[in-house]
């Protein structure tokens, strides 16, 4: 057991619940369940009637109460909402450039080549970012920008120097961040089909915005951050830097060698072909892309 | 709803799971009381079906992290210094020599101060003992991330303590 292990064992053994604590949670769920009864019809507020009686802008219903009643719209009151209509059209479209170029989820992907797309709101790329020079050349050769999420994939499966470097041997971490359920889910579906007609084995996985805010901090794609930092916690006498340099394959059999696992099984690290876990968090940011 | 006696049962068995996770978010005893009953609440209102202890224990803290959480949105209130309820809580020291009540205080305090992630994820790595695969899924994460978080997290302890 390590000393850090030791240390949180310790003090978290010396805590312990309040004797009174079990009294007190089982008269409290008593409380509570003995509230949640069904309304009975009598406590229901009484119907009000299309003719009950007005008095100004209140109505009168059974029983004598007041309540408001509901005007009908003016003609001003129409004028003025097709006014405001009209203008918040008008913003939109000057904001229209704006939403197109505004990244809302990145889609990182790690092979031995590491970069990133940024994605916009109706799934097209707006960003690339390269993460090491195998990246920045295959970047500078192909024009992604511009091109839906899918098409943009098509394009690297057709791509003769990025299908290089997917040989059966090789391992592909797709890495989304988004926290728009819908997109998120699209640019997962999309994802997978794509690895699922790769030769090599590949996982899909959500990431939160800290954490690729993380890699970015050590100029690493996500998928390579995360691995790299599992490997440098097993073997201290790498660091992340020697990571930079090493495949995805690579990290992962010296992973799989130092917990003495298949690195080809899908144990402790759940890494399936094209299996999507979890929803990242991301938030779009936008800044410094190479466009 | 659950019987009476299964949920003063499952009071018993995980009371000090509960409580203690619910302590990795309130340093105030009636906060982290008022969060540890709504959990058995929950549990007493649930139809969930379990496999096992195990997987209620898991169930029971995943829903304490999560109540702790709403509740720590809802009202938006800072930590307050630690009371006389918290200490209470503190007992058997190793050592009068070592004074290891402030030890523990000052690891409570270091763990509270971590960001969640990593917080929860250390915690249930390093003291309840779940596998990072286990983790993934009590909190519906990556397993890879899981590991990240983990390791972040000693790191900045290790730090604060050091």
């Amino acid at each position: 057991m390590s000393d850090l292990q030791k240390k949180l064992q310790e003090a978290y053994n010396s805590v312990s619940m309040p004797p009174d604590l079990k009294k007190k949670t089982l008269e409290y769920i008593h409380e509570q369940t003995k509230q949640a009864e069904p309304v009975t019809p009598d406590q229901t507020e009484p119907a009000v009637a299309e003719d009950a009686p007005l008095v100004g802008d209140m109505q009168v219903v059974p029983g004598g109460a007041v309540i408001a009643r509901k005007r009908k719209r003016s003609r001003t009151r129409t004028l003025a909402l097709s006014l405001a209509a009209c203008f918040i059209l008008a913003i939109l479209s000057f904001g229209g450039v704006r939403i197109y170029t505004f990244e809302t989820a990145y889609v990182g992907i790690d092979v031995n080549p590491s970069f990133e797309l940024g994605i916009n709101t109706f799934d097209t790329v707006v960003s690339v970012q390269a993460y090491n020079d195998d990246a920045q050349k295959l970047l500078d050769a192909l024009d992604l920008t511009g091109k839906s999420y899918d098409e943009a994939m098509q394009t690297l499966a057709k791509n003769k120097e990025f299908s290089g470097y997917l040989t059966e041997e090789s391992f592909m971490d797709i890495s989304i961040a988004c926290d728009n359920a819908r997109q998120y889910q699209a640019l997962q579906e999309t994802s997978e089909s794509y690895l699922a007609v790769l030769p090599c084995e590949g996982v899909c996985h959500g990431v939160s915005a800290e954490l690729r805010a993380e890699a970015h901090h050590q100029q690493m794609g996500v998928g390579r951050y995360e691995i790299a930092l599992e490997l440098v916690e097993l073997d201290p006498t790498l660091t992340m830097e020697d990571c930079q340099s090493m495949s995805m394959r690579e990290m992962r059999n010296r992973i799989a060698a130092l917990l003495g696992e298949d690195a080809s099984s899908s144990s402790s690290y759940g890494w399936h072909h094209g299996e999507g876990q979890g929803q990242g968090q991301g938030q779009g940011q936008g800044a410094g892309r190479h466009r | 709803m659950r019987e009476k006696e299964d949920i003063e049962d499952k009071i018993t068995r995980f009371g000090d799971a509960v409580w203690r996770a619910c302590l990795l978010y309130f340093r105030s005893g009636p906060d982290a009381e008022d969060a540890f009953q709504e959990t058995y609440l929950k549990y007493a209102l649930s139809k969930d079906e379990f496999s096992g202890d195990q997987h209620i224990k898991a169930w029971l803290i995943k829903v304490a992290s999560n109540q702790c959480k709403d509740m720590l949105k809802m009202a938006s209130r800072k930590n307050i210094e630690l009371d006389d309820s918290l200490e209470s809580h503190i007992v058997a020291p190793i050592s009068a020599n070592e004074q290891p009540g402030s030890l523990y205080r000052e690891v409570l305090a270091v763990m509270r101060a971590l960001d969640d992630p990593p917080r929860t994820p250390l915690y249930l790595a390093v003291y309840e003992g779940y596998t990072a695969q286990e983790i993934s899924e009590m909190l519906d994460a990556p397993v890879n991330t899981v590991y990240s978080w983990i390791s972040r997290g000693k790191q900045q302890v290790r730090e604060a303590l050091s």
